[in-house]
Formats: C-alpha cells, structure tokens, sequence
C-alpha cells in the first residue's frame, strides 16, 4: 500500500485545459458586462461604494473598473487593460473593455470546435493588422487650427458623459487649457535644442517615440519664446476667436518651414501644467480657464497687499526660517552673554535672507518651505506679500505661467530669476476658503481650471470627464485624423474584415479572423441597445450600408436608429480607435494562450 | 540491535522519530513526483503549446510559458520534484531555453528506469546505460546531426530565434520579434581577451512600458535608463558627454549617528552650518573642474547641488538603480566611484574614472522621461522597448524575448545549429537502439529505454497539437532510419532533417523550413536530464524527520 505523495503545495487550486479557457473568457465577459451600460450618450452612471465609506459616481470604465475588486485572475487582467487605456490615450476605456470582452466571447465557439488557440491567434492577428490599415483609409484629417471643428470633435467624446449637459463650456475648457499648454517646435528652446527630430528608434524611424520631448518647466530659462502660439485662452468668445487667430498666424509660420504642422506639436503635457481646482458651490457655468494659475492659499500675514498687478515674483524652494545644521550640535553657554548672542544669530540669518529678497525688489515671495514671524515682518515692512508651503507641482506651474525660476538658495538669486509675466495676483474668498488667483499671466503655458458646481461627487466627474476631454484635443493635436465615431468605425471594420476574411485568408484561420469582424458589431450593437433601439434591425440597415461603401453611417446613440455621422456629427481620434482595438486583440491574444490556472487559495494559517 | 530500528514498520520507526521510505517505494514516490511535475508543464511544449497563468496567494498574476517560470512558482514539495525545479532553473541561467523539455526528458528517464528496476536490473546497471547513452548521443548530435554556421548569415540567426520564440507568445508576430532579438544581440558584440566574440546577453536592456501594441515594440542601440534627469532645467540632450558614475551622496553633509559637536563660542554655530554646506558643494566643484559633464549617482543630490550642474550645462541623473549604474560604469569605461578621497587625505577625481560616450539624452515613453545614453565608449549597448496591453503580458514577452537572445547567442558563440521539431530526438531514437543492439550487456537494455524515452519529446509536441502522434513518429522513425543508413546517398541522407511540422501535421526538411536549434543547447539539455534522472536514481532511502524533532537535530532534511 503506497501513500499518497504530496508533490505540489497542496493549497493551491488548479483548472485545467478546457475548464481553463472557459473560466478566463467567462471572466472576461463579466467584466464587459459590468461596464456595457456606460457606452454612447444615454449612458448610465454607476454608483460605487468603496471600502472606507465614500462614494464614486460615475460612467468612465476605467473609474468603475478601477474601483472593483476582483478575484479572478482573467479579470485583473482585464480591468489593467483600460489603465493601459487610459494612460496612453485617456479615452475609450469602456469601448476596449467592452471590445476584449466580446473578443474572448467570440472564441468560446472556436475552441468548441476544436480550433487550436494558436490558430485563433493567428487570425486575430492578422485582423488587427489589416484592420490597422482600413482604419487609417477610413480616417480623415482635421485641421487643428480650426476651433469650431476641434469643439465638434471633444463634444462628441465628452458626449456620453454626464457633462453633456454643459458640452459647450466644457469644450471650451478643455480646449482652451490643452491650447495654453501646447509646446511648438519654433518655441525658443526648441529651437536652441541640438537636434531637430531626436529620434530614438533607428530601426523603424520615428514610429512610437518619436520627437525629442520637452517637459517642465525648463522652458522659463529660455526666455521669451519666438513666437506666441496659443495666446490668452478664456471661454468668452472674443478671447476665443483671438486664440483662433494667433494659432493661426503660428501655423502660417510653421507651414512656411515645413509642410506638416502637425509633427510641430511638441509636447501636451496636461499631467503637470493643467491643474483642474475643484471649488463646490456656484454655478457649473461659473467654471473657467485661468490665464494663469490659482492655488488654494492664502497669503501669511493679514497686512499683505491682497492685490497687485503686475507684480514682480520670486518663487523660492528654501525656508525662509532659522536652519539648524544637519549635524547634531549642542551649545553649552556658560556666559550670560552667550545666550543672547544665540539668539542675535538667529535674527541675523533671518534679516540676510529677508535683505537680499528685498534687494530685488519684489512684490511676491513664493515658496515651497516655511516662513517664519520674523521673515513675515519684514517682508510685510517693505511691503511684500509672501505665500508659504507652495506644492512643488504648483511652484513648477507658477514658474512657468510667470515667467519666474525657482531658486533654491536665497544666495543664488538673480534678477532675470524674478517672474514679471503675470498681470495681476489676488487673493478672493470663494466659498470658506481663500484662493490666490495668479491671472492675467502674458503667456502662461500652464493653467488652473476652476470647476464650480454643487457637490463634490458632482465635482469629481466633471473633472474625470474634463479629463478624457482633454486627453481627446491633445490626441487630435498629435495626430490630427479622425474616424468617424457612433460605431462607425467599428462598423466599416467589421464589414470590411467579413469581406476580405471571404477572399483573402486561407485555412483555418478564417473564422478567427471572421470573427473580429462579429466581434467589432458589439460596438454598434451596445449603442443601439442602449440607445432604446432595435439592434437587429438597425446594424442589418448598417450593414447593408457599409457593404455599398457609405463608411460614415453609424448609430444614433440618443435615438438607437443609424445616422450618417456627417450629419451627426460625431468623429473620434484615430489614436484612441487604433489603440482601442490594438489592446483589444493583444489581451484577448493573451488569455486565450493560457490553458492552466493555478492559484493559491489564502496562505493556511 | 533490533531496538534501534524497529523494522517491522519501516514507516514510522526510527528511533528519532520521522518517517523513512526504502527501496522499491522511495523509487515509485520519486518517479511519481517527477512525472507530476512534467505533467503540469507538458503541455505548454512547442509552437502550439499553450501557456500557464498562476496566481500567488496575494492574488498576482503570472502568465508563462516558461518551463522554469512556472515550476518556480508551483512552490513544489516533495524532495525529487524540487531536483527537476532546479534542474529545468539550472537549464534557465545555462542555456536560457530547453526548459520545458529537459524536464519531460528526466521525467520520461525516470518512468523508464524504474520499469527497468521493477525487472529486477540493477539501478547501478540503469545508470551506466544512460551513461553511456547519453555521450553517445552528445557524440551523434555534434558529429552527425550539427550544422556549421560558419559564416553566421542573418538568415540561420533570425530562424533559431523564431523556433525559440514560436512557442512563446511572442511567436504570433512572426518574424518581427525574432529580427529585434538578432539585430539588439548583434549590436552588443564584444570580443574578449582571446579575440573571441561575445555577445553578452545582459547588455541588450529591456525596458517595458504598457501602451501601443506588441508590435510597435522598438530597439535602438544605445543604453536607456528608466529614470529622467534630475532638473527640468538641464539641457535635454547633451553632446560627447564625460560621463561621471558616483555612488555617494551629494548632499549637506551631517555627522554620523551619536556624533555630538559642542562648541563654546555661539558664532561657531554659523560656522559649522556653513562648512556643511560647503563640502558638498566642493565636491561638486571638484566634479565639475574634472571636465564632468553627466553624473549619474545611485543616491540622491539635492536641489542646491543639481542648480550647480543646471548651470554647469551639466546634466545629472539621481537614484539610478546599482545594477544600471554598473552597467553604464561598464559600458562607457568610467569606475563606479563610492568616494571622493584619495590616500593624501584631500578629495580628488582622477581623468581616468571618467567614461564617455557620444550623446546622452532624455527622451518621452510613453507616460514616463527615459534617459538613453547613445555610443558608449567601452561596450555597445542595445535597449529593447517592449510595448503591450498590460502588465502580465510584459513580464511574459519580457521572458521570451530573453529566451530568444540566448538562444541567438548560443548560436553565435558556438555556431552550429540542429533541426529542430523532433528531428535530432528521433534520429537519436534510431542511433540508440541500433548502438545499443552493438553492446552484449545489460546496459542494452538500459540505452534502448533512453532512446525511447527522447521520443517523448515529438511524442509531446505532436499531442500538442492534437496531430496523430503515432502515424507521424513511425513515419519520422522511418526517415532517420533510412537517412542512417544511407551510406554515400545524398538524397536518403538529406532525410535526417526531418521533422515535424506541427501546425500542418505534416514531416518536413526543417532545416529548409527555418526550424532550427542551437546546437549546444540540445547537447546541454541531454546532458543535464540525463545527470538529474541518474541523481534521483541513484536514491533508494528517504529519511524524513518529524518537524518537532528539530531541536534535537538541526540537519532536518536530507
């Protein structure tokens, strides 16, 4: 009688080969399912109750996914696929999770038959590469410069999400900011750079990094850029319409150098220049783009000036407090003279830094450190107004909406250190709190958002979709084609595959590669149902119009019936759709390979 | 006597307490374990073989198709399993693929020997056989069976990295991988003291960012760091840099822990506040008079300091990890330097722990700065950018890649390849059994259940696939048969290269069809299945002692 032989960790639980795959594409349905309501503008929101208390509300798939805990190791998987989303393009998150969804789905019956995943792969793949190619031919250009269209363009993104009450302002906004951000090649330390394009990959020139990046605030050293592209950018339609035309003399200027504007387009970096200052009370149409920056502070002491334009601003990262050394010292004092002298010193340092501050002449002294009574004397004696505590990354924007450096050592201050850019700061109370306003900046590069409107949960979804609307101009800006949106697109996908799967591809592999094109419908299709519509019906009439080649007809998302999106209005980046479908495939490539699960069961004791 | 091993049970009686399993048994238990565990990985063989996901009990998850990745992460128990763990990890730093193979090779070895042993054969007889059988079929596969690849065109190069990557999940992308893994390994190739070319596989960097798609992955020479330069302020890219790689701080300096200074006169205070400042601040003065134009340190610089090389048109890169420091010190010829001082007692730089390179720049990936040294001085560096869905996916290409660079590189350190496929198991199978019938002794017996047990191998990839296994190995068998035994016909004896072709269930010559092997890796693989069956053979005792006993004997497994 043998006993039993213990080989593997026993607390861990195996499928197996078909069970596997099963569970994985199940998995991976469940999470499309979650978020398939939240597609097209009669989108629902989602309301999620995290562990500590609090509440989130809202439709972006990345938010809701986000927020989920999931065991199963299928559906990390999937939810890590609209972060990847979300990083790269910022929008379709819910599209690509729908999308690998329905990709798994469709494999379900392949591997019924006996369709070995490696040869699904292979369909998949090819798929993807030529539904690369028919999305580039389906897609059009936009001329970025045209502010009517790229207002066009970011409502139909923002569309489906609860801001669409407030589309125009909200477009507005976003564009405004990502425009006061943009970075051109002709600005001035661009054009001081050694290289023109650095291109990092020699093997395949300038595909996915091309384009030396510019970041932070380095720019302000720089000087005055040559030219001034995105001007002042406000919501009120003068201001709107000066933008408009300052870009475009900058185009005319980047046309005459070279016949691509677009590759001019440096750097977006909405991460760190636009900051989104979310105030609840007033009115959501109170929101605007700051020509400037707004921080949530007050100045130190209440007998500073509240009010200065054109101020000169210096931005400091160092205390303006007595210093201890970094050893450990101890002072003994044995003469009574001594402990005076102790604290004389300590005024005395205080007065140095205090002295060559005012030696420059400044009305503004920012800094990321501390102040003490003392600084806060003197500088309220030569009528300074000084800020104390500044975030780094509100310093960085400041300096760049300034014109100001930050320096590190009083010592190292210079005169061109100083900051003169900005027209006018204040301090105003909105609400209970103080905010200072730094507005009225000549060329500010960085910009505060300043949301308004009644609750914070409110608040936090205009600012997740104010967010994707961003993510969406700065898209175009980069790469300015567009594809039609309302499930068009996928629509011209699908029947365009279903056609070549019929003529061009061989074997086996045709029913994969079949069905990506079914799999593409899904998007129509969940437009349609959630639009109240009758899916059968209107992606039958879809079909019918794409097989005699009007690549433009998709649904109407409000009313569930199709509409040809030139009327409709509704185009989307084609960034966002390559890599909608390109992550979309790469996943589901990913799951379907695996054919055993092991996991760990929690640790026994 | 008979009081110290009570024998009636040898289960559970020794006399210090534990367990002890003898003879036939231990021999079942451990062949057991060994196939349990090619069990779990088999079917992740070849072209169609599909991967693995495992989930730890903090719930990450892995995804693999590596043979050594997975069985680390099974957290196997039993003593003989763990030998094949390490064994196919063994084959992992060795060789850097073959993993999943040489496992089900042991195991097979294993299954056969103890059948063998239950006729009665001597253990120690089982072992010369397999012995002798597998220098034999070293012997076979460099004489007869290896390719000279002596002129190393690109063509054999790009056709082992595929094989190697066609499992993986890389392998649906064609080629496109396969020409990265040869022109990043190209790139890096060094001779050493003996004029010998080497292509260390560690200088090709992998560096993974989620986004895009597999595809638009990218290589260029060139060393990338996943870090950005300190300031925003420094120049973004910087020409002929003079290259400095400093593992110390370049902050305020403070006495150590516990050193107390008193002082007498309060001015002093002052004064000490500023020295500490100042020696800093020398440091980065001696740097910078050096002729020092980037500094990469593995510890941190402070604000005040990187203001000094902003404005020294200096650029600096902070907490760069230990091993990428290495590797830039090694690359661009500079010393990882940890101090300053020199035995004068005064702090100085030499000239000559100084590297350089041609260009040192920041670029944007994806959502992160990356810097990318371009043109190192010593060695040449080339950095792979993985790009895919997510994070599970990376880490996978991230291994198969790997694979894929050692194989290439096992190729162009020994060039010569085998077919692969099947074709060298089974001409091995055929060469076996006909060696075998030349020996007189039981060691026959021994050789004829090795070659067997090498068919388990097609055997396995044809299962795979779900191709008909037998119908294909006897046709297989019977073309190396006739390729042996060709004499001076070149076309009978172009049939040794046959092998399976997996996705037609069809023979094909593999090595026209670009199914090609390094070589060494099939000779290392035999060699290294071959000692872990021979050591876990060779057990016929097993002693284990009960865990509360440990006190008394420290040495608690054997």
């Amino acid at each position: 009688m043998q006993s039993p032989v213990i080989v593997v960790n026993t607390s861990k639980q195996r499928e197996s080969g078909r069970k596997a795959q099963m569970s994985n594409i199940a998995a991976g349905k469940t999470v499309a399912d979650v978020v398939r309501t939240c597609l097209g503008p009669r989108a629902m929101l989602k309301m999620l109750l995290d562990p500590m208390g609090g509440i989130t509300l809202t439709n972006d798939g990345f938010a809701i996914l986000r927020e989920c805990e999931v065991a199963h190791p299928a559906a990390k998987s999937m939810i890590e696929l609209s972060r990847t989303q979300d990083d790269e393009v910022g929008d379709g998150t819910t599209s690509v999770i729908i999308l690998a969804g329905e990709m798994l789905a469709i494999s379900a019956p392949f591997l019924e038959r006996k369709i070995h995943p490696v040869i699904i792969l292979r369909g998949f793949q090819k798929a993807l590469e030529d539904a690369q190619d028919i999305l580039r031919s389906i897609a059009v250009r936009v001329d970025t410069n045209d502010r009517k269209q790229m207002l066009a363009l970011i409502k139909s993104a923002i569309g489906t999400k609860f801001v669409s009450r407030w589309n125009d302002l909200m477009c507005n906004l976003a564009l405004s900011a990502v425009q006061t951000v943009i970075r051109r090649s002709d600005d001035a330390e661009f054009a001081s750079a050694d290289l023109p394009v650095a291109k990092i990959t020699d093997a395949e020139p300038a595909k996915p990094l091309a384009g030396s990046d510019a970041s932070a605030a380095g720019a302000t050293d720089s000087g005055v850029p040559a030219t001034a592209t995105a001007s002042v950018a406000s919501v009120s339609a003068t201001a709107a319409s000066a933008a408009v035309a300052s870009t475009d003399a900058a185009s005319k200027k980047d046309a005459a150098k070279s016949q691509a504007p677009d590759v001019d387009v440096r750097e977006i970096d909405i991460k760190r220049f636009v900051r989104i200052e979310k105030v609840p009370g007033g009115e959501i149409e109170e929101s605007r783009v700051l020509d400037g920056v707004m921080i949530n502070k007050d100045v130190v002491h209440p007998k500073m000036r509240r009010h200065i334009e054109n101020p000169r601003i210096i931005l400091l990262d160092c205390p303006l407090e007595y210093k201890k050394g970094e050893s450990q010292t101890n002072i003994e004092i044995t003469r009574e003279g001594d402990w005076s002298r102790v604290l004389e010193i300590e005024e005395e340092q205080i007065r140095a830094i205090c002295d060559k501050i005012v030696a420059l002449k400044p009305d503004l002294v920012i800094t990321e450190k501390g102040v003490s009574d003392l600084a806060q004397h003197y500088l309220v004696k030569h009528n300074i107004t000084a800020l104390r505590r500044m975030r780094k990354t509100d310093n960085n924007r400041i300096a760049r909406a300034t014109g100001a450096k930050i320096v590190t050592s009083v010592d190292e201050l210079k005169e061109q250190d100083v900051g003169t850019g900005c027209g006018l700061f204040s301090v105003e109370k909105i609400g209970d709190e103080y905010f200072t306003f730094l507005t009225k900046c000549k060329d500010p590069k960085a910009c505060t958002i300043l949301l308004r409107g009644p609750g914070k949960d409110t608040l936090n979804e205009i600012d997740r979709n104010l967010q994707d609307a961003m993510c969406v101009a700065r898209n175009v800006l980069f790469n300015p084609y567009l594809c039609p949106g309302g499930g068009a697109t996928e629509m011209a996908l699908s029947v365009q595959l279903a056609q070549r799967a019929k003529s061009d591809i061989p074997g086996v592999e045709q029913w994969p590669y079949a069905g990506v094109a079914e799999a593409l419908e899904v998007i129509p299709r969940t437009l349609i149902q959630n639009g109240g519509g009758n899916a059968m019906r209107t992606l039958t009439e879809l079909r019918a119009k794409h097989a005699s080649g009007l690549t433009t007809w998709g649904v109407d998302g409000e009313k569930g019936i199709s509409a040809d999106m030139n009327d409709y209005g509704v185009w989307e980046p084609l960034a966002v759709k390559l890599q909608t479908i390109k992550t979309a495939i790469d996943s589901a490539s990913l799951l379907l390979r695996v054919d055993d699960i092991v996991s760990a069961t929690a640790k026994k004791h | 006597m008979s009081g110290i091993f009570n024998t009636h049970n040898p289960d559970s009686a020794l006399f210090i307490g534990g367990t002890r399993v003898s003879g036939q048994e231990v021999r079942a238990q451990n062949v057991m374990a060994a196939l349990s565990i090619a069990n779990v990985i088999k079917t992740s063989l070849g072209p169609v073989g599909l991967d693995k996901m495992l989930v730890d009990d903090v719930g990450d998850v892995t995804i693999s198709n590596d043979g050594a990745t997975i069985l680390q992460l099974l957290e196997v128990e039993h003593p003989a399993g763990k030998i094949l763990v390490k064994l196919a990890q063994q084959q992992d730093t060795e060789v850097g693929d073959g993993t999943t193979s040489v496992v089900i090779i042991a195991a097979e070895l294993l299954r056969r020997a103890n059948e063998l042993i239950k006729n009665h054969i001597h253990p120690a007889t089982v072992i010369t056989g397999y012995r002798l059988a597998c220098k034999e079929a070293c012997k076979f596969i460099a004489d007869q069976m290896a390719l000279k690849v002596d002129k190393l065109g690109r063509d054999p190069l790009v056709n082992v990295a595929m094989t190697t990557i066609s499992s993986k999940i890389l392998g649906t992308y064609g080629t496109f991988f396969a020409d990265m893994a040869v022109d990043s390994l190209s790139a890096v190739k060094t001779t050493d003291f003996r004029g010998k070319a080497r292509y260390p596989v560690n200088a090709v960097n992998i560096l993974k960012a989620k986004g895009a798609s597999a595809r638009e992955s990218s290589y260029f020479t060139g060393y990338a760091l996943y870090r950005p330069f300190t300031s925003p302020a420094m120049k973004r890219s910087l020409k002929n840099p003079r290259i400095l790689v400093i593992d110390f701080d370049i902050t305020k300096t403070r006495m150590k822990m516990g050193v107390n200074i008193v002082i007498d006169n309060p001015d002093e205070l002052e004064a000490i506040r500023k020295r500490e400042a100042d020696i800093s601040t020398e440091r980065a003065r001696i740097i910078l008079d050096a002729g020092v134009t980037a500094v990469f340190s593995t510890r941190g610089i402070d604000d005040v300091y990187v203001k000094m090389f902003a404005e020294a048109g200096a650029i600096t890169v902070t907490r760069v990890p230990k091993e990428d420091a290495r590797r830039i010190a090694k690359g661009t010829g500079a010393a990882l330097i940890t101090t300053l001082a020199n035995l004068d007692g005064d702090e100085s730089l030499d000239a000559s722990s100084i590297g350089s390179a041609e260009l040192v720049e920041q670029v944007r990936l994806s959502d992160d700065d990356i810097v990318v040294i371009r043109g190192a001085k010593e060695q040449r560096a080339s950095t792979v950018i993985l790009r895919g869905a997510n994070d599970y996916m990376l880490d996978e290409m991230e291994r198969s890649f790997h694979d894929s660079l050692c194989a290439v590189k096992r190729v162009l350190e020994s060039g010569a390849v085998v077919p692969g496929g099947g074709s060298v198991e089974t001409a091995l199978d055929v060469y076996l059994e006909s060696f075998a019938t030349t020996l007189g002794s039981r060691e026959q017996l021994a050789i004829v259940e090795f070659a067997n047990a090498l068919l388990s191998i097609p055997k396995q990839l044809s299962v795979n696939a779900a191709k008909d296994s037998i119908e294909l190995i006897s046709k297989l068998r019977a073309y190396h048969s006739a390729a042996q035994k060709a004499g001076g016909d070149s076309t009978r004896s172009a049939l040794k290269n046959y092998g399976l072709d997996l996705h037609e269930g069809k023979l094909r010559d593999n090595v026209k069809a670009g199914v090609l092997e390094p070589a060494m890796s099939k000779i290392k693989m035999l060699k290294s299945a071959t000692e872990a069956a021979v050591n876990i053979l060779r057990i016929d005792d097993m002693i284990k002692l009960l865990p509360e006993k440990q006190e008394e004997d420290p040495h608690a497994h054997m």
